[in-house]
């Protein structure tokens, strides 16, 4: 009902006339709803990629391209597990700070302690067991994903900062040399390449496994979910393990790409995660978009601040563009149907 | 007088209204009925501005009104009933009777909750429902929030100033036990003698026929008759809506215990379930049922009545494995069952259906395939999935088409449930549990809501599951449905098993005996 806009009913006549134009601009939200929602996304990229190649050639030179893809390996290999815990009609905030934790705990475990290969795989079991911490507090504990992922950042982080002593631990011999620098596939990095088989791996999971269905699901209905018999805690529990140990092997990806870890290395994949799932279109609601959308996503925001940065936009001006493509990107993307439940 | 000409609404291929002409009378209460889909609520959402019609007009008293918001209708004197109360969960039930109009309680922009709080209260008492306005909404039960909805309607344009002409209600008496409608119903007729014009839209004709002076059938859209209440009856006016006569046989009870055998499905021994939501220390033992026992036979269909608060429906969510069960056991084909969940009970061979087809039984925004297939995520012969959890794709498909010819369900595989009629939808919900073959199949309300056309269908689906395999127990408030459909009927007051009423064919009760010891 728009019927709060104005506190009483004289100015009846202004409320109308006022009315308009935001009318307007709903029903240009609303055809590009209807027509293009999970479209938007695949229209802007290519928009993007032409805007950052005429103002700057170099945009879609080999070296670049390169560099984007090692840029967003490590995001997309973070995001994914994430988006499943978004699906589902939750969200997980820590997982910049599992990355953290994880490669924190992996670099100390191989310099310090010669664990070598295992504590390279061992990032993927820390990141579980995180993810297996978030799970209890917010399933066990009964409380908000939200809160208790909030808190976990912070616990994660803290944790991490003790592990490194507050500095960075350099990795001088790293195991899987051939994983940071190699290239399986000419100018394609491997990291990025791992990343693309975990997302296929998530893909097939998502749509075509009782898990994947499921978490759907859930977010879109968690008592009916309930009622039709579905364990929901179990497979909530599962979501959240899955996000960690993607969370986790994405931040062992990024010890490799940087050869050592820091205590704020993984501050930034907190927002660039969660906007990485909004950009490709996953409702926070839960229930809509999966896995797709987040490679989407993943590969517009990549190449919206790397463009600005190849064509000189001031670093400042990229962090209000970037706030602004969130913003527009949930405004094309949100189900406003859902909102109208109340009158029918 | 409120006219309404020739109004006309389309939404994509389907048209909802198609040329309906009707009025509106002061001092006159005019029924619209019709099957689901026959769009009175569409016509209810034209005429209080949630709508806008393609074609057609409206006057008021000879002016034109086109309202663009519902707030426009409110101040021009039109208020509605919603069918699902409108109210704000979390906040007082004062504010939430003068939300939006909060202005008139406003000093130089600074607000009076005194005043507020005082003239709710007057107003809430005037109408005899004598509650706390201060206390959070969500605190009141259904009924409650449902008399707020049309104390706010009807009751406060008259401390705001504001004309008060018309009063539509959409479905008031749907979610109503049986005590709380003759208040309703005599809510409805003041409101007509106090020279107020009132609109309302139900599926009980008996209601209808028994408020109302005019009465409007509506059919696909278009208006097919327009009688008064003493000209017509019941079975004319379901002849009307449906256009065929009803069948004598509506709850085919020829069919009945036609599959009864001696075998029990379901024993239940001394059950009993704490009331969780006092937190109150001496209200810790109250209990929502206790000791209930009964059996339950294969083939046979067992009818649950109470009114609202005897525990009925607290005692089918427990035996679902949706509520824990404090006290007593049950046993499910000869076998104890221990830690009831919903998951281990639909192992187990058990359906339940919720009431409420918009939050617990179906997911709205998903399709038809995918809330079909929801219950049977499994390994075994009813799942659609493989070892290893790998869905099979094809498989639910054509399961899926399957179960659209086998229910006659209106809808194809790929379409969302929000876009299918309350009727198919019920189906769709049925279907999902139908096709594990359940050895009990729990329902409550299954037809609530539902249009004269597929509730006899949906009687026609029950009684076919429970001639194969299955033992139903049906909880439902729909007395005629109950008795109609039941071998047995339980009597539940205050969480209490009171009676076991037989039901044969050739016994059945009498509607008003049972209502005798349900209250």
């Amino acid at each position: 009902m728009a019927d709060n806009e104005t506190p009483g009913p004289e100015p009846a006549a202004s409320e109308q006339a006022a009315a308009r134009p935001v009318e307007v601009f709903f029903d240009v939200v609303e055809f590009i709803q209807r027509w293009g929602r999970p479209l938007v996304p695949v229209l802007v990229l290519p928009v993007l990629i032409g805007l950052f190649t005429a103002f700057e050639s170099r945009f879609i030179s080999i070296t670049n391209l390169n560099v984007m893809l090692t840029q967003a390996g490590p995001l997309l290999m973070i995001s994914l597990g994430a988006t499943l815990v978004v699906l589902m009609g939750s969200i997980d905030l820590s997982v910049g700070a599992i990355a953290t934790l994880s490669a924190a705990a992996a670099a100390v475990l191989i310099s310090d302690h010669g664990w070598g290969t295992a504590g390279f795989i061992l990032t993927i079991f820390v990141g579980m067991a995180l993810g297996g911490f978030n799970a209890f507090c917010s399933i066990a504990l009964r409380l908000p994903s939200f809160i208790v992922t909030l808190g976990t950042l912070s616990i994660f982080t803290g944790i991490a900062l003790h592990i490194l002593s507050g500095r960075a631990v350099f990795v001088d011999e790293l195991p899987f040399e051939w994983l940071a620098r190699g290239e399986l596939i000419p100018d394609v990095p491997n990291t990025f390449l791992a990343a693309i088989i975990v997302w296929v791996l998530l893909v097939f999971i998502n749509r075509y496994t009782r898990f994947g269905r499921y978490l759907v699901a859930i977010g879109a209905g968690e008592p009916v979910a309930a009622l039709s018999g579905v364990p929901v805690r179990r497979y909530k529990t599962l979501a959240f393990i899955v996000s960690g140990a993607t969370a986790g092997f994405g931040g062992a990806i990024l010890l490799l790409q940087l050869g050592s870890a820091t205590p704020r290395m993984g501050e930034s994949f907190l927002l660039d995660a969660i906007a990485a799932i909004v950009i490709g279109g996953t409702a926070l609601t839960g229930g809509v978009g999966g896995m797709p959308r987040t490679l989407l996503g993943v590969a517009l925001l990549t190449v919206l601040s790397n463009g600005l940065n190849v064509t000189g936009v001031s670093i400042f001006t990229q962090e209000i563009l970037r706030g602004l493509v969130v913003i527009l990107a949930v405004l094309v993307t949100i189900d406003r149907g859902r909102m109208q439940n109340l009158v029918k | 007088m409120l006219r309404i000409e020739g109004v006309t609404k389309r939404y994509d291929a389907q048209l909802a209204l198609d040329n309906v002409t009707l009025s509106l009378e002061p001092g006159k209460v005019t029924g619209l009925v019709g099957e689901n889909g026959a769009g009175k609520s569409t016509m209810l959402n034209i005429v209080c501005g949630i709508t806008r019609p393609d074609r057609g007009a409206m006057h008021l008293n000879g002016d034109r009104f086109d309202p663009p918001s519902y707030k426009a209708a409110n101040t021009l004197g039109i208020w509605r009933v919603f069918q699902e109360p409108a109210l704000i969960a979390g906040i007082p039930l004062y504010e939430n009777l003068f939300l939006g109009h909060e202005i008139a309680f406003t000093n130089r922009g600074i607000l009076s909750h005194s005043r507020m709080i005082r003239e709710a209260q007057r107003v809430v008492d005037e109408f005899g429902i004598h509650v706390d306005v201060t206390r959070l909404t969500s605190e009141f039960n259904y009924s409650i929030r449902q008399a707020a909805e049309a104390v706010k309607a009807t009751a406060v344009p008259d401390v705001l100033g504001l004309p008060r002409t018309f009063v539509l209600f959409d479905e008031p008496t749907a979610a109503l036990s049986h005590e709380e409608v003759p208040h309703l119903l005599g809510m409805v007729t003041e409101l007509a003698t106090r020279g107020l014009g009132v609109a309302f839209v139900s599926h009980r004709l008996k209601e209808v026929l028994e408020v109302c002076q005019d009465i409007v059938v509506l059919k696909d859209g278009e208006k097919v008759a327009q009688t008064t209440a003493a000209d017509t009856d019941e079975a004319t006016l379901h002849e009307l809506m449906v256009g065929r006569v009803r069948q004598a046989d509506f709850h085919a009870e020829d069919r009945q215990g036609s599959g009864l055998q001696d075998r029990i499905v379901l024993s239940v021994r001394s059950a009993g379930c704490r009331d969780r939501a006092q937190y109150n220390r001496a209200d810790a033992q109250k209990f929502l049922f206790r000791d209930v026992t009964f059996d339950l036979r294969q083939g046979e269909i067992l009818g649950i009545a109470g009114l609202l608060g005897s525990g009925k429906t607290s005692l089918a969510r427990s035996l679902a494995g949706a509520d824990r069960m404090d006290e007593g056991h049950m046993t499910f084909n000869d076998a104890s069952v221990h830690r009831a969940s919903t998951v281990r009970m639909k192992r187990k061979g058990l359906g339940y259906l919720s009431p409420d087809r918009h939050t617990d039984s179906l997911i709205q925004t998903d399709s038809v395939k995918f809330n079909l297939s929801l219950p049977s995520g499994d390994r075994d012969k009813y799942g659609f999935v493989y070892r290893g959890g790998v869905w099979k794709n094809r498989l639910e498909r054509s399961e899926t088409v399957a179960a659209i010819g086998r229910f006659d369900i209106r809808a194809t595989d790929g379409q969302r449930i929000s876009q299918v009629s309350g009727g198919n939808q019920q189906k769709v919900a049925l279907a999902k549990w139908i096709r594990r073959e359940p050895g009990v199949l729990i329902l409550e309300n299954p037809t609530a809501g539902v249009d004269v056309g597929a509730k006899g269908e949906i009687y026609g689906i029950l009684r076919d599951l429970a001639e194969t395999h299955a033992g139903i127990i049906i909880v439902s408030d729909d007395l005629p449905e109950l008795i109609g459909l039941s071998d047995r009927i339980l009597v539940m007051r205050s969480g209490r098993l009171v009676e076991t009423i037989d039901a044969s064919s050739d016994n059945k009760p009498d509607e008003a005996y049972v209502i005798g010891l349900m209250t």
